[in-house]
């Protein structure tokens, strides 16, 4: 009766192992395949860039009215910041938008920067998480898959 | 001699009728606005020194990257657009250059390319809420002019020439239905 007993148990020990491996292999399997497939979709999602650092757009809006020629200057010395690649003004309506490398200028410093310059009334547009899950139809790389294969290529 | 008659005008028939053959296909043959705009030659990127891409593609691109700042500067397109100005981060790594890459590659083919592939949604399911959660609003008959009038900034500035940025007009304006859906 009790060599029945330990059989038995030995019998269960034995599918709680089985079934722990098992499991394990299942998370282990799959784990490979999100890791894969997220690489995968980064890839494809990335293709074709243009090299180099991800540059950040960024946009400062001024209360006040800005004439053309201050708007030239103050694009002038924006677009002469380093890793500014580029600067638009919108005169009209008070904006300017600029694209840099967010690790070597600060957007901030670029606001206070014009302001003490220009004595312009400007404050930095920040967009924030209502306004960034409203819109960009062409986009959309936010995904689980994009963020986990994103930090997958800057291991690799 | 009425039977080589015959012969002799079903030949001219059939000459003529080649002849008439080539003529239509030699005026078939339209430049498309990609070969306009320097198609295939191949130029060096000055964004990527060493590498070369299609003059035409470059071309594309430069419009492209010049109206993603016009419309960024719009108050009125960029509710559209406002993943383009968050900060980096948290998982926001490459808006810009995803959106300047998806837009030059449906212009490219758009516009008559041969060696590029436009892989996103369809111009009415992009711009369909119900089909695409990243659009979150119907756009309208003003924001697609808008639009419009951004892609004309942005190659102007590029020194597009006029006819070519009328004919670019003219393509932007058959996808009027599509994308406009309110």
């Amino acid at each position: 009766m009790t060599v029945t007993n330990n059989e038995t148990n030995n019998d269960i020990l034995m599918i709680n192992r089985k079934l722990v491996q098992i499991v394990s292999y299942s998370l282990a399997l799959g784990l490979v395949i999100f890791l894969s497939f997220s690489f995968y979709i980064h890839q494809k999602m990335t293709a074709g860039l243009p090299p180099g650092p991800p540059m950040q757009l960024s946009r400062i809006d001024f209360s006040e009215s800005v004439d053309s020629l201050t708007a030239a200057r103050i694009k002038s010395k924006v677009q002469q910041m380093e890793s500014v690649k580029h600067a638009y003004f919108n005169i009209p309506d008070g904006i300017l938008v600029f694209n840099h490398d967010p690790k070597v200028l600060d957007a901030d410093a670029v606001v206070t920067d014009v302001r003490q310059h220009f004595r312009a009334n400007a404050k930095r547009h920040v967009v924030d998480a209502e306004m960034a899950g409203r819109g960009c139809p062409v986009t959309g790389n936010n995904s689980i898959f994009m963020k986990v294969g994103d930090a997958m290529a800057r291991i690799f | 001699m009425t039977k080589f008659k015959l012969i002799a005008l079903l030949m001219l028939f059939a000459l003529g009728f080649s002849a008439c053959d080539n003529d239509d296909d030699d005026g078939m043959q339209v430049e498309s606005l990609y070969s306009k705009l320097g198609g295939t030659t191949m130029v060096e990127d000055p964004t990527d020194p060493g590498n070369m891409i299609e003059q035409g593609r470059l071309g594309l691109r430069s419009v492209v990257d010049s109206t993603i700042f016009v419309i960024a500067a719009d108050p009125d397109l960029s509710p559209f657009f406002a993943p383009l100005l968050m900060e980096l981060g948290n998982g926001n790594t490459n808006n810009l250059a995803v959106l300047s890459k998806n837009l030059t590659d449906f212009f490219c083919v758009a516009t008559g390319a041969e060696n590029f592939a436009y892989n996103g949604l369809n111009m009415r399911d992009a711009h369909d809420p119900a089909q695409n959660p990243r659009m979150a609003m119907k756009s309208s008959d003003q924001d697609f002019d808008n639009f419009v009038g951004a892609v004309v900034t942005g190659a102007t500035q590029n020194n597009v020439p006029t006819e070519l940025i009328q004919e670019v007009g003219e393509l932007l304006e058959t996808l009027r239905s599509d994308v406009v859906q309110q």
